[in-house]
């Protein structure tokens, strides 16, 4: 009888087990994938809808994408119109509760975030009804990725109380690492701060911002819209004049017209990855820039 | 098969592709015999433009768009005075124009993006019950109308030349056929995107024509091809985790494929009867 009720206790604590198992958490992106892994360790599987090589703009459903997102118990995004185009689509078709934005399982990051270029005055349909909340790549700021794993903790102790001591110490072993590397990385730029670039489209802000550069123009400055002859002739114009040595874009985008203000000015072209997973050995977030920074410096002339 | 329509998603997108094929594959004959068939991909661009319109003019960008729409495929169904113009060279155009159209309108708005334009069409996997029920109305109008008017519409088709020929006593059963088919494939551009329609549209037509004469046959072998291939793409996509759409126009392209190979094997056997 004894043996009977141990077993039967084994069998319980089995499928408890089982039943609590680890959280299942998809993201959007490979960075809020990397961000959810560190802080969520071994007691969350994280998986990512978009690959870092992608475009996060744009996504073709696929049926195991959508079964992915019905199953998750934490959806987390980047939000202000980035993944417009597909996410609501997606959790539409996922028909899953527990991750619709406003429930405990959903966290769109870009209401923890200080946004930059919030379109001025009010915003109106005219407007394209595009990224009126602002420019929504705030992870390429370090700054922005300790708001976010600390928004990722306080969602994951939500949903898992019992391990709140787990959570906390993974949160600041990674905040740890993101502070000795944010010293590094700062280190590293120092002696380009003010350097003027100019980017693909306006992907490049916070980073920007964060570590010092001037971004002086855009060759594209509305997406999928090829820029006209007057502009490009002022934005060659305006290259020259400041010197810019470095025209910075994504893997995903043509090169074509890079290349072009390459040919009237000089400038080189660097295609620098803005998300983990979008070139070799870049794993993880601190990876990221690491990548970026060893790129970058390696690019700008000697001392300047 | 059954642990794909177990998972409720993939049963929703399943009876729209069904319900759409069958529609489709049906207009689809009269679109391939009055050699018109880029129609679907200027009225997609047609509605995409509307959008736009709709957007800068801070109107519903969702009525602008449809206004837009049935205004253009009123002016594609008058009559071509010029013999030597093909339709389909017109078609051509409008799609061309009307995409550019698009990109110039979004270029004058403050915070436009290309990829605005394809927020409005849609993807077969994330397709609601409700934009079911809307295509199910919708083309459920469109075929009981054109059942009931099949005595007039059905010559129309078949001899295209001679309403276009300028003939503007045929020109109402061609304005009522343009208007059918624009708000089919308005709605079903927004459930299952450009590339799905145009090829549930146009392949099981033709696949139809290679093998049969009568129209009633075209019908019938129209909307088999169109759902054998639809539940052979869904299942594909499904098993092998592809994109539902470019998986069901691969099945559909094969299976036009195997036709061809058929048909010219037959040929080649039964030499005289088939001349």
């Amino acid at each position: 009888m004894k043996k009977i009720g141990i077993t039967v206790f084994i069998f319980l604590c089995l499928f408890r087990q089982a039943d609590a198992g680890p959280l299942r958490v998809v993201t959007t992106t490979e960075d809020l994938a990397s961000i959810a892994r560190e802080v969520g360790g071994s007691l969350v599987v994280v998986e990512s809808l978009t690959r870092g090589s992608q475009d996060p703009h744009f996504l073709e459903a696929r049926p195991s994408l959508i079964l992915k997102t019905s199953r998750a118990d934490l959806f987390i995004q980047v939000g202000m119109g980035l993944e417009a185009g597909w996410a609501p689509a997606l959790l539409t078709g996922a028909r899953n509760p527990t991750i619709l934005p406003g429930n405990p399982g959903h966290l769109d990051g870009s209401l923890r975030i200080e946004p930059l270029e919030i379109p001025p005055g009010p915003v109106d349909r005219s407007q394209g009804d595009v990224h009126p909340f602002g420019n929504p790549h705030y992870w390429l700021d370090p700054e922005n990725g300790r708001i976010l794993a600390r928004a990722v903790a306080s969602h994951l102790t939500e949903r898992l109380p019992d391990q709140s001591s787990q959570i906390e110490k993974n949160l600041s072993s990674f905040l740890r690492r993101l502070d000795e590397g944010m010293a590094r990385w700062t280190d590293r730029m120092r002696p380009y701060r003010g350097a003027k670039v100019v980017t693909y489209h306006r992907s490049w802000s916070y980073f920007a911002r964060r570590f010092g550069l001037e971004v002086v123009g855009y060759v594209e400055p509305k997406p999928g819209i090829p820029p006209s002859p007057a502009y490009l002739q002022g934005l060659i114009g305006r290259m020259k004049q400041e010197g810019v040595r470095v025209v910075v874009m994504e893997p995903y985008f043509g090169r074509a017209l890079a290349d072009l203000l390459s040919r009237e000015t000089g400038a080189k072209v660097l295609t620098l990855p803005p998300s983990v997973g979008g070139a070799e050995g870049v794993n993880t977030y601190p990876d990221l820039f690491d990548h970026l920074v060893g790129r970058l410096t390696s690019a700008f002339p000697e001392g300047r | 098969m059954s642990e794909m329509l177990a998972i409720p998603f993939m049963r929703t997108a399943v009876a729209a592709g069904l319900l759409l094929a069958a529609v489709l594959a049906y207009l689809g004959i009269h679109v391939v015999r009055r050699r018109i068939v880029f129609v679907d991909l200027a009225i997609a661009q047609l509605s995409a433009v509307g959008v736009t319109i709709g957007l800068l003019l801070e109107k519903d960008p969702v009525i602008v768009s449809m206004a837009v729409t049935l205004a253009g495929a009123a002016l594609l169904s008058l009559p071509a005075r010029e013999r030597r113009i093909p339709q389909e060279a017109i078609m051509g155009i409008v799609y061309a124009v009307a995409t550019a159209a698009a990109v110039l309108l979004i270029a004058r708005m403050p915070h436009g993006e290309a990829d605005l334009m394809n927020l409005f069409f849609g993807n077969i996997l994330a397709v609601t019950p409700g934009q079911i029920g809307l295509l199910g109305s919708v083309s459920g109008a469109a075929v009981l109308a054109h059942a009931f008017f099949a005595k007039r519409l059905t010559p129309s088709s078949q001899t295209p030349e001679g309403v276009s020929g300028g003939e503007w006593a045929g020109w109402g059963w061609n304005l009522f056929f343009y208007l059918t088919l624009a708000l089919v494939i308005t709605v079903a551009i927004r459930t299952a995107g450009v590339l799905l329609v145009f090829s549930d549209l146009i392949i099981p037509a033709v696949t139809a024509l290679l093998w049969v004469h009568r129209w009633f046959a075209l019908i019938l072998v129209s909307v088999t091809v169109g759902l054998v291939g639809n539940a052979a793409g869904f299942y594909a996509s499904y098993r092998f985790d592809l994109p539902a759409g470019p998986a069901i126009v691969a099945c559909l392209g094969g299976g036009l494929l195997l036709a061809a190979v058929g048909r010219g094997l037959a040929r080649l056997t039964f030499r005289s009867p088939s001349v």
